[in-house]
């Protein structure tokens, strides 16, 4: 039995066939596209519904998310948000709250939402530029008897209550007086959080918590109108147990969505020994693979720091501060690492976020190219904050693809330009027009939780490049629409290896499909991320999406 | 409150090979020593109490833990056992302070000190590269006390050209290996051990009246002759005792340009102090020597 879709317009990012109306549809692959009438010779010798749901929108290619982290999601979404900037998620918008007192009657009011007095209680996003300071007194003003845990927004700091303090059984004995712990205010940050987060850990990383979260995180992609994403390090917490809970959660019949599984080499070396055993291991994993869990030849590796944190590697002129960047892994260590899996054949994902460390991962690629030149070797820069015009034309010269995250643009340049590194280079982060110029295979990724898991959104920062405070960032690096959604569809499947299965729409390729109520190529680009998402279709079967999804 | 020492340095430093050394070494402490990577770490068997994966329990009280990406994790592991004074190994690219602040911050521990090792022979090219060049050169103004290592065959002006670079009180590995108290309290380590705080009008220390040599716990008996017969003529007498590698002890004594060698059965030293009677340039010998005390 075939199933024809038919659409307003099918937009299929085939550039043999750009437009079409028709699509059909056998079980979960394509069969033909076009209109009605071209795919006759289909509809007269095989028994065929037309499926009309989609006639009055438009059809593009499952949207694809190459790079986000299912694992941080699952501890983050179980948590309530007290934010300055509104969050929709799924099950509700998050409405901003911009004061002090605003915070303490969100706070009371979720408090009082759970019925157990004693059931501990967290929330992330407090931020004191909005929500004033904040105490151990302050939260127990507001929920005495609940353990309450307030998580700032850049996840580097928290606080907690009396009744938190006395769950944890962290005492003034042992955590008064001591440096980046004020037991005083129940504020823990920088090693102090470590310590904190040791005594949260059986909490937060428990089976339970962690399965609701990942639960979260398959509405949430789904929300996002994607059909096939990429965990970008999978083993960031422990890799058997990540795997578990994937096949507990995702590896089920109601899953919208595939996940492309890519391994962590840094978090393997915690239990291997060097990395040519880490190779034997990854030679064995696609064996595991499932129809939603998909093990293959890629692989991460890390170069420089955390870009929200300003611990990118930037070349000179360096930082208006005079502070430095650093290295998750030693350049030898890394060269050393990326030479083992090279000459293994494997496909090498580098983050990247500094010029520096961009700068670092070409000449480790120059050099690996020098040694053992590879063709189709899908080494890709991962984040690419920083960079310079020059590099970018050495990443197309190696080689190598692009994949972005360009939401960096949105939340830091404006704060980048004042407290970073200038306006100059601030305003040129993701250097993505470039990067299309010189034929590069560019791709965006949310990267989530660092930027919200809506492509439509991270194609609106693209092709905008308007920042949060509304200025436009360097418009010579904007993308056209056309390249926005080839980098959130079949470029994103180039850089995760499944190109000939999804990321277009044509004849043969898994039935994977986004359905919008706009068209994104004849709309203002300024509402881009405003198109309603009606539902997706995975592997043939619709996904609706509820009104106001998108 | 345990007392906490932070061993931090680039790659190739010889981070490890001091804490190879600690391990198995004289001083009566039952330590805790936090590595970064495990496979790195050389102990013989024989020392090798109870091994399950993440910890390495030796004959001597002392514990070896793998930090595997959560060093609060390792600490807090580390109270629950009889352990006198925990060492960290600091990852190549971290800054020591950086991981100096669990000493302060981490409930159960004080901060003994931080030291951090320089190879003498890649310093200057170190401080020099690219993506390490400020890396290694904040690590260097973050030390109590900086160790210098893979210093004997460089030329004085070399070691001179190295120690322009320090700011902070230094001492040699081979220093550190014969009197460990450094390590325990790198801060104050001025009386445990001489150490130069170095100026530009310093002395260098290329040569000791008298140096004494911590050896490993089994040591090739042929590269023992063969580090006599290239004595300096400098060298003016030896004496020392060690274990060879079929697990027999001798004493050896030198004078003369002679070197004597019988059965020992005294006790369980494995040290050699040499006397000089005159400052020398480095050569064959020192390389000889770091090579039998690398083993
Ligand atoms: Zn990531």
């Amino acid at each position: 039995m075939l199933t024809v879709y038919t659409a307003k317009s099918i937009i299929t990012m085939n550039a043999s066939q750009p437009r079409a109306t028709a699509v059909a549809v056998r079980e979960d692959r394509i069969i033909e596209v076009g209109n009605l009438e071209s795919m006759q010779p289909w509809l007269t010798s095989h028994e065929h519904v037309i499926d009309t749901r989609f006639a009055d929108h438009i059809i593009t290619p499952g949207f694809i998310d190459p790079h986000l982290h299912p694992t941080m999601a699952a501890v983050l979404l179980p948590m309530e948000f007290i934010t300055a900037m509104e969050w929709k998620l799924p099950w509700g918008t998050v409405a901003p709250v911009t004061t002090e007192a605003g915070f303490d009657s969100r706070l009371a009011e979720l408090s009082s939402a759970i019925p157990d007095a004693d059931e501990p209680l967290f929330i992330w996003g407090f931020h004191q530029l909005w929500h004033g300071s904040m105490s151990r007194k302050r939260i127990d003003r507001i929920a005495a008897q609940r353990p309450v845990v307030v998580w700032h927004r850049s996840f580097h700091e928290l606080y907690m209550n009396d009744a938190a303090l006395t769950w944890l059984q962290i005492t003034q004995a042992e955590a008064g007086n001591r440096k980046q712990i004020d037991y005083a205010n129940g504020h823990f940050f920088e090693n102090g959080l470590g310590y904190a987060i040791g005594k949260l850990n059986p909490y937060i990383l428990s089976p339970e918590k962690y399965a609701h979260g990942l639960e979260r995180l398959k509405q949430v992609v789904h929300y996002g109108g994607h059909t096939t994403i990429a965990d970008m390090a999978v083993g960031i917490f422990d890799f058997a147990m990540e795997w578990e809970a994937s096949k507990e959660v995702i590896d089920r019949e109601d899953t919208p969505f595939r996940v492309v599984m890519v391994p962590s080499a840094l978090a393997l070396r915690r239990n291997h020994k060097d990395d040519e055993s880490i190779v034997s291991f990854l030679q064995e994993l696609p064996e595991r693979n499932t129809s939603r869990l998909l093990f293959g030849d890629h692989v991460k590796l890390f170069a420089d720091g955390a870009f929200f944190s300003q611990l990118a590697q930037v070349g000179p002129p360096g930082y208006i501060d005079g502070h430095h960047g650093e290295w998750l892994m030693a350049p030898e260590q890394l060269e050393a690492a990326a030479r083992v899996y090279w000459n293994a054949g494997y496909k090498i994902h580098l983050h990247v976020t500094g010029d520096l460390g961009l700068e670092l991962g070409l000449d480790v690629l120059s050099k690996l190219q020098w040694e053992r030149p590879r063709f189709d070797h899908g080494f890709t820069f991962e984040h690419f904050g920083f960079s310079t015009p020059e590099q970018v034309a050495r990443i197309a010269r190696l080689g190598a693809h692009v994949s972005a995250n360009v939401y960096y643009l949105h939340e830091l340049s404006d704060i980048y330009a004042r407290e970073g590194i200038g306006y100059e280079r601030a305003s040129q982060m993701a250097r993505l027009g470039s990067c299309v110029a010189q034929g590069i295979c560019t791709t965006l990724h949310s990267d989530f939780t660092m930027a919200p898991a809506q492509p439509l959104n991270s194609a609106w920062v693209a092709v905008n490049r308007i920042n949060c405070e509304g200025d436009v960032m360097c418009v010579e690096e904007a993308l056209t629409v056309e390249d926005a959604l080839a980098a959130i569809t079949i470029n994103a499947a180039q850089v995760i290896g499944m190109a000939d299965e999804v990321g277009s729409i044509r004849a043969g390729k898994k039935a994977d499909f986004t359905i919008l109520a706009q068209d994104p190529l004849a709309i203002d680009p300024l509402h881009l991320k405003d198109i309603r998402i009606v539902s997706t279709v995975y592997e043939g079967v619709p996904f609706p999406l509820e009104e106001g999804a998108g | 409150m345990i007392p906490l020492t932070v061993i931090g340095g680039y790659l190739g430093a010889g981070k490890t090979t001091l804490i190879n050394r600690l391990l198995a070494g004289e001083h009566s402490r039952h330590l805790g020593v936090l590595v970064n990577d495990f496979g790195d770490i050389n102990i013989d068997v024989d020392l090798i109490a109870q091994h399950d994966g993440e910890t390495l329990a030796l004959t001597n009280g002392c514990v070896c833990c793998s930090i595997s990406d959560d060093l609060g994790a390792a600490l807090e592991s580390m109270r629950t056992k009889e352990i006198d004074h925990v060492l960290i190994e600091a990852s190549g690219v971290a800054q020591p302070a950086r991981v100096a602040d669990y000493g302060l911050t981490w409930p159960g521990f004080e901060l003994a000190g931080t030291l951090v090792l320089i190879n003498a022979e890649a310093l200057l090219k170190q401080l020099q590269d690219k993506f390490v060049g400020e890396l290694v050169a904040t690590q260097l103004t973050q030390a109590d006390l900086v160790i210098v290592t893979r210093d004997s065959g460089l030329s004085s002006a070399q070691r001179s050209a190295v120690l322009d670079q320090l700011s902070r009180p230094y001492t040699t590995f081979d220093r550190i290996a014969h009197e460990p108290e450094a390590v325990f309290n790198p801060a104050g380590g001025a009386s445990a051990v001489p150490i130069a705080n170095h100026t530009n009008q310093v002395n260098v220390p290329s040569t000791f009246d008298s140096r004494s040599v911590e050896l490993p716990q089994r040591v090739n008996s042929a590269l023992i002759a063969e580090l006599f017969k290239l004595a300096p003529s400098e060298l003016a007498r030896a004496k020392g005792w060690f274990t060879d590698q079929q697990d027999s002890r001798w004493q050896i004594q030198y004078a003369g340009g002679e070197l004597r060698c019988e059965a020992d059965t005294t006790g369980s030293a494995n040290r050699i102090v040499f006397i000089f009677s005159a400052d020398r340039a480095p050569g064959q010998f020192d390389r000889v020597l770091s090579e039998l005390l690398m083993l």
